[in-house]
């Protein structure tokens, strides 16, 4: 009776670990697109899974990831644009204090330039004093230019440097949620900064 | 389980079982033999633009560099993904790929009966080129290097003054495309060697992003000033050359997400400089 029962358990054993394997197998394209997302499991349309390293104007490497759990407001920028850049700007500070004072801590506003050859984080410091960027809600971030490109790509932004150094490029205010998703953008120019505000607040659910 | 038979697990059921794990999630074509493609010299030349601004170069030296002689195909394009799971059509993030991404083949990894393993691949985003050049150890080429390689004839080095390319292009700018796609290297090589830079598929470039045509077709618009910083006066300079004039337009409309159906990629690499 023993020897039989012993058996019966071994069979189940092997039951289970074979049906385990099968089950496993089948999901393990799952588990390896998981695999490569890290700690914090990102979602699939957070633009922060591509892992790219940028450098803050204090020349400390900043990870997107960094802004999980913050409404973001991003543009693409670059110190030396005379017509376009200093009025989004502008706008952006305008939101900024037009937000209510909870949402206000909470958003992020990033600055990334598009001039990876002359924007270096020293610059871009310049930059945040002359505009008077104060407070840790500006990021204002330098990157290579295989990542200026890969997030212009994100984004769905134009980018052309002429050759007088200067960037024609789209108006573009691009809203992500806490995860990183985009949640909403917009493409030139308005005089409605409330829908903006509107846009930051569903991002912040 | 009756108890005067009691089910052997013996070594033999036991390999059958770890076999079969083995080989489930591996369905797909047999395996085709893919050759790492050749790639053809394309030596330095002058890209002009069709459309630019008035800061932009009216020439762009372009240096010499290497070309895939043939479009990515379907067969290379799935062994990409079969060693990239990640880049397989059910689990792709929508950020890198949309909806259409590989809608042609049957499944993750199975082409299936409408993409043949020749064909160039198609419904591919720009991010699937590049990470595809980059497991190759290439990259995309720029949009200057696409149109210089794309200016050859067949007889000769300069396709303007060759009528049978100028009827070529000509010729599939104005047909719609085939259903199903025939091999990337179908037709006669140009002059450099390389197969269908026209004929069958757009391709990805990798600053695509950088051409900035509206619809407005006045110069400095006030559509133009409000989506775009410093892109007036963008205007067409080159309309003799109506199909570059049709790239330029089509790459516009580009986002780096979108696959289409008739929007496929090749492979380019630099030549490293002569160390002197």
């Amino acid at each position: 009776m023993r020897e039989i029962h012993t058996r019966k358990i071994k069979m189940n054993q092997l039951l289970i670990l074979c049906c385990t394997s099968l089950l496993l197998n089948g999901f393990s394209h799952v588990m390896a697109a998981d695999a490569s997302a890290s700690h914090g499991v990102l979602s699939k349309k957070s633009i922060y899974q591509t892992g790219a390293q940028w450098t803050d104007d204090n020349g400390k490497p900043f990870n997107l990831k960094k802004l999980s759990g913050h409404p973001v407001v991003l543009i693409m920028f670059y110190t030396g644009c005379q017509v376009s850049c200093p009025v989004i700007v502008e706008e952006l500070k305008t939101i900024h204090q037009a937000l209510p004072s909870e949402l206000r801590e909470a958003t992020r506003f990033v600055l990334v330039s598009m001039d990876s050859g002359r924007d270096l984080p020293k610059e871009l410091h310049k930059f945040r004093e002359i505009k008077r960027l104060t407070g840790e809600e500006w990021i204002l971030l330098h990157g290579s230019d295989d990542e200026v490109t890969e997030l212009a790509m994100l984004l769905g932004m134009k980018i052309k440097e002429d050759s007088l150094g200067q960037f024609a490029h789209s108006n573009l205010i691009t809203v992500l949620n806490k995860a990183g998703e985009i949640s909403s953008q917009r493409t030139g120019f308005s005089t409605d900064l409330q829908q903006l505000v509107q846009a930051i607040g569903t991002a912040s659910l | 389980m009756h108890k005067n038979n009691p089910v052997k697990f013996d070594s033999r059921f036991i390999i059958a079982m770890v076999w079969l794990v083995a080989t489930t999630g591996r369905a797909g074509d047999a395996r085709y033999q893919v050759l790492p493609t050749e790639m053809a010299t394309i030596p330095q030349d002058v890209y002009v633009p069709v459309v630019r601004g008035k800061n932009d170069p009216e020439k762009i030296p372009v240096r010499g560099f290497l070309l895939e002689v043939h479009a990515v195909t379907n067969a290379g394009f799935l062994n990409f993904v079969r060693s990239h799971p990640e880049w397989r059509r059910s689990v792709v993030s929508p950020i890198f790929a949309d909806k259409g991404y590989l809608a042609h083949w049957k499944s993750d990894l199975e082409l299936g009966s409408n993409a043949s393993n020749d064909a160039p691949v198609t419904n591919v985003s720009w991010f699937a080129a590049r990470a595809y050049a980059k497991w190759k150890g290439l990259r995309l080429p720029t949009t200057a290097e696409w149109e210089v390689a794309g200016g050859a004839g067949f007889d000769r080095a300069e396709g303007k003054i060759d009528p049978e390319m100028q009827k070529w292009i000509n010729h599939w700018v104005d047909s719609p495309s085939p259903q199903i796609l025939p091999a990337a290297t179908s037709g006669r090589p140009d002059f450099n060697g390389v197969y269908n830079l026209h004929g069958l598929v757009w391709e990805w470039v990798q600053d695509f992003n950088t051409e900035m045509v509206t619809g407005e077709s006045r110069a400095d618009s006030g559509l133009e000033r409000n989506l775009f910083c410093g892109a007036g006066a963008v205007g067409a300079k080159n309309r003799e050359n109506y199909p570059a004039f049709m790239r330029t337009a089509f790459r516009s409309s580009l986002n780096a997400c979108y696959c289409v159906g008739n929007l496929g990629f090749r492979c380019a690499k630099s030549i490293p400089e002569k160390s002197k």
